[in-house]
């Protein structure tokens, strides 16, 4: 079996169960998560509180791993357009957890973001 | 003199004293350098004509046939301007501060600079009486302090100068504030009035500025919130506008009330001359 990498931001990173992060930019972790054996690791997202670019920022540490694809709530156009360029496939997922989001992604059931969900600025609280 | 009108929060009535501030006196330039979302035009009703300058910035260019992929830009740019994709430097120039650092740091002279204009200054200097100028920040830019940088440029040293700033206490406001010799601070007697105050004040603070305060909207069952605060902090309040349909109605068609209800027009003079003394 081939091996997937993909991407997805949390909000904890606790296992399996880590919760989906809403947006890309500013989410405090990231899980990678290898899709055949559902092997999962966290990084911190050094972005997340970047005073300025942090899609951009993120963006580069999530290509810098060089997954198939990334999941997460939503991705702001800066994101957008660097994960675009590196030709990885982004997802929106709403639901609730990585274990969750992994099971819609391997059947085929979440559907490919063409364009960005979200405004500029849509992460900052 | 300089006097700078802000708010730490939006929509509490700062352009409305800025406007009627500078329609009480003679002699006096205001700026509108509330380059987001420039509004004292509503109520001055400029004749901008085609006077018009744009404001540019530089922002990188990449040589890819120069550039190594080394990395060295992305990881200086503390502002996350410059990404590096499949061996590809990429630029989003609305996050760029034009520092040039990436140009000094690229080892292979891969990087130039390249114009590109963020906003613009417009300027109606047909009434003697008032020098209108207002500056504005193109829709998707990130940086408005080169704008309001440029729009400070044209103050005239032979007028007293309003300066109409951004809301918040950013660096834009910070901007605006900087060569100010006085700041009004507006505020709402609302726990948000009070919370965004508090922020301002300590922001000028900071800039070590003299400053008072001007309640708008003001309704004696509320106004303890502000009053209570400035007491304790042993900040000076201004005046006070009343919540008052007139004025409300006055606002909503554009029109300054210090021209409909002149004896306003004293209060802001009155305040002018106070200012004047603290200044001094």
């Amino acid at each position: 079996m081939i091996i997937i990498k993909i991407i997805l931001t949390t909000s904890d990173n606790n296992d399996l169960n880590a919760k989906v992060d809403k947006q890309f930019g500013r989410a405090p972790f990231f899980a990678l998560l290898e899709t055949d054996n559902l092997e999962i690791s966290f990084l911190d997202n050094s972005a997340a509180n970047a005073s300025s670019g942090a899609g951009v920022m993120a963006a580069q540490q999530v290509v810098d791993e060089d997954p198939a694809a990334v999941i997460a709530g939503n991705f702001g156009p800066k994101a957008f357009s660097v994960l675009k360029a590196a030709g990885i496939k982004m997802y929106s997922y709403s639901g609730d957890t990585v274990r969750d989001a992994v099971k819609l992604y391997q059947d085929d059931s979440l559907k490919e973001l063409l364009d960005p969900t979200n405004g500029a600025h849509a992460g900052l609280k | 003199m300089k006097i700078t009108v802000l708010s730490g929060k939006g929509g509490t009535g700062k352009t409305t004293i800025a406007t009627n501030l500078a329609l009480s006196l003679s002699n006096v330039q205001l700026l509108d350098a509330d380059v987001e979302e420039p509004d004292s035009y509503l109520f001055i009703k400029p004749d901008f004509a085609d006077e018009y300058q744009a404001v540019n910035r530089y922002v990188p260019q990449i040589d890819h046939d120069k550039c190594d992929s080394c990395r060295k830009c992305v990881d200086f740019c503390q502002y996350n301007a410059l990404a590096i994709i499949l061996e590809k430097v990429m630029v989003f120039p609305e996050i760029c501060h034009s520092c040039g650092g990436c140009k000094i740091v690229c080892p292979r002279d891969a990087i130039s600079e390249e114009k590109r204009e963020i906003g613009n200054i417009k300027w109606d200097h047909s009434d003697r009486e008032l020098d209108f100028w207002q500056g504005e920040l193109n829709i998707g830019e990130e940086t408005a302090v080169p704008v309001i940088e440029e729009l400070k440029g044209f103050m005239d040293e032979e007028k007293d100068v309003i300066i109409d700033a951004q809301p918040g206490t950013t660096c834009p406001t910070v901007e605006a504030a900087l060569d100010s010799d006085y700041c009004i601070l507006v505020t709402e007697p609302t726990p948000f009035g009070l919370n965004d105050l508090q922020m301002a004040v300590d922001m000028l603070k900071e800039l070590k500025k003299p400053y008072g305060v001007i309640i708008n909207r003001s309704e004696e069952d509320y106004d303890y919130l502000i009053e209570d605060y400035c007491r304790q902090e042993g900040i000076e309040i201004l005046l006070k506008i009343p919540y008052d349909r007139q004025i409300a109605e006055l606002y909503s068609e554009g029109i300054p009330f210090v021209q409909e209800l002149p004896e306003w027009k004293e209060e802001f003079s009155k305040i002018y001359q106070h200012i004047k003394g603290v200044v001094k």
